[in-house]
């Protein structure tokens, strides 16, 4: 799917709204990202990329955290620090695209919104979720969350961050 | 290492045989960036260190800039130093710039009437250097010498590129003129542990079995620089592996056999470029 085909889709949902009823039998998913407290003298919230890679390592986008309303579209000036992102995807994209960008997050465990768009595509076969974080003045940490995608079970996956990234989860919830 | 090749071919694009070790630069302060109208700063000198400037600094007249486009593009804030030049660049426009140096213009002229010429020929198996002018090159009955050859400078291609945005391949057609590399991989997508291939052509023909010489930057905190030498395939065809992320200095060298002055000559052409290679 092209980042404006699912533009164009996401922008008729609700914001906010954490899953969709498909009309087909697909699974339905819900992620989560923590975002952990650090004890540093200065803090800048991360930025944050959420995408699903499919077997053939083809990106499926699902979120971008940053600067989205920052004057003269500063923000985007340092999403090539979200440098795994920013390569197989970002560089290609025309930001902000509705359904996709949104602001930057607080600390904590944020819900990340798995439109029926992207589920529908995932099919039975081995994926990986990826969370990259880059925070200014801080470091920057990718998580892959592997997952497999099958009739005999359901997704319920979990992998821990070490610095920049709490906890992220992907659960399979039909 | 540097071979007594390199040696001369520095000495004849330099103008002095002692500069060996002295590596030009053109160093960004970023290669891969995002947003709008952003600022990359460059510095640019001839340097003893990867990316000290410790020596002499590249004249800031001899800089050019092509855009996205092709398109030349002003550069901004420029000083010429001491021991470095350096300049700003605005990226207005979307896409991957090549900063360069204009051919022949850091070169020390000699005195065209009777300019400096360096050969070699065989004595007793072994490689004697010579150093002479047209009247000495008669004189001394060079041309009789065992396999003499003069030594020509083909021209030496310095540069580096930045990219804002999506990498674009406007600034990377070759022209098919000297010395230069086809980009297999773009010059900005470079990643540590991933190999780069880059083909190196001569008039636009492959260059085979040409040598390219890879340094890491930061050479000042090592006790040896540890250049990687590697050599063209016969497809013209180099693969460089980068061990870790940092700021990288090539140099790939071909020569090419011709005559001057009634003797054969190799032609040597250096091409030069600065890259980044970023962690994955």
């Amino acid at each position: 799917m092209t980042s404006r085909s699912l533009s164009q889709f996401t922008a008729r949902f609700a914001p906010g709204l954490v899953c969709t009823v498909a009309t087909s039998a697909a699974a339905q998913f819900a992620a989560t990202v923590e975002i952990p407290q650090l004890d540093v003298s200065e803090y800048h919230r991360p930025y944050v990329a959420v995408w699903i890679e499919g077997p053939d390592r083809s990106v499926i986008n699902v979120g971008v955290w940053y600067g989205v309303d920052m004057k003269n579209d500063e923000g985007e000036s340092w999403l090539k620090d979200l440098r795994q992102w920013w390569r197989k995807s970002g560089r290609d994209l025309n930001l902000p695209i509705d359904g996709l960008s949104g602001p930057t997050r607080p600390v904590g465990t944020h819900e990340v919104r798995i439109p029926s768009s992207i589920s529908d595509k995932l099919v039975e076969g081995e994926y990986a979720m990826f969370v990259e974080a880059a925070r200014e003045v801080g470091g920057r940490e990718v998580v892959r969350v592997p997952f497999t995608i099958s009739r005999n079970s359901k997704v319920n996956v979990s992998v821990k961050g070490e610095r920049e990234l709490g906890t992220v989860t992907l659960r399979q919830i039909d | 290492m540097k071979s007594n090749r390199l040696l001369l071919l520095a000495g004849l694009v330099l103008g002095t045989s002692a500069l060996h070790a002295h590596r030009v630069w053109i160093l960004p302060s970023m290669t891969v960036l995002s947003g709008t109208d952003q600022w990359v700063s460059f510095e640019a000198a001839v340097s003893n260190n990867l990316f000290f400037p410790n020596h002499r600094p590249v004249p800031i007249e001899a800089i050019e800039v092509r855009g996205p486009d092709g398109a030349p593009v002003t550069v901004q804030n420029a000083v010429g130093g001491q021991v470095r030049s350096s300049f700003e660049l605005q990226l207005k426009t979307q896409g991957t710039y090549a900063i360069s140096l204009k051919p022949g213009i850091v070169r020390r002229p000699t005195s065209p009437g009777d300019p400096t010429l360096f050969g070699s020929y065989e004595k007793d198996g072994k490689i004697e250097r010579w150093r002479g002018t047209p009247k000495s090159l008669v004189s001394e009955g060079m041309a009789k010498k065992p396999g003499f050859k003069l030594r020509e400078s083909g021209g030496r291609h310095v540069v580096t590129f930045v990219t804002c945005g999506k990498p674009s391949d406007t600034v990377l057609k070759v022209s098919g003129k000297g010395i230069e590399i086809e980009y297999l991989t773009h010059p900005n997508d470079l990643f540590v542990g991933e190999a780069a291939r880059f083909r190196l052509l001569l008039d636009g023909k492959p260059a085979a079995n040409a040598e390219v010489t890879v340094v890491r930057g930061d050479d000042r905190y090592r006790d040896e620089a540890g250049d990687v030498n590697l050599r063209t395939d016969k497809a013209g065809i180099v693969q460089v592996k980068w061990p870790q992320a940092g700021r990288y200095w090539l140099e790939a060298n071909a020569t090419t056999a011709g005559t001057l002055y009634g003797v054969p000559t190799e032609k040597s052409y250096t091409y030069i470029a600065t890259f980044e290679v970023l962690p994955d």
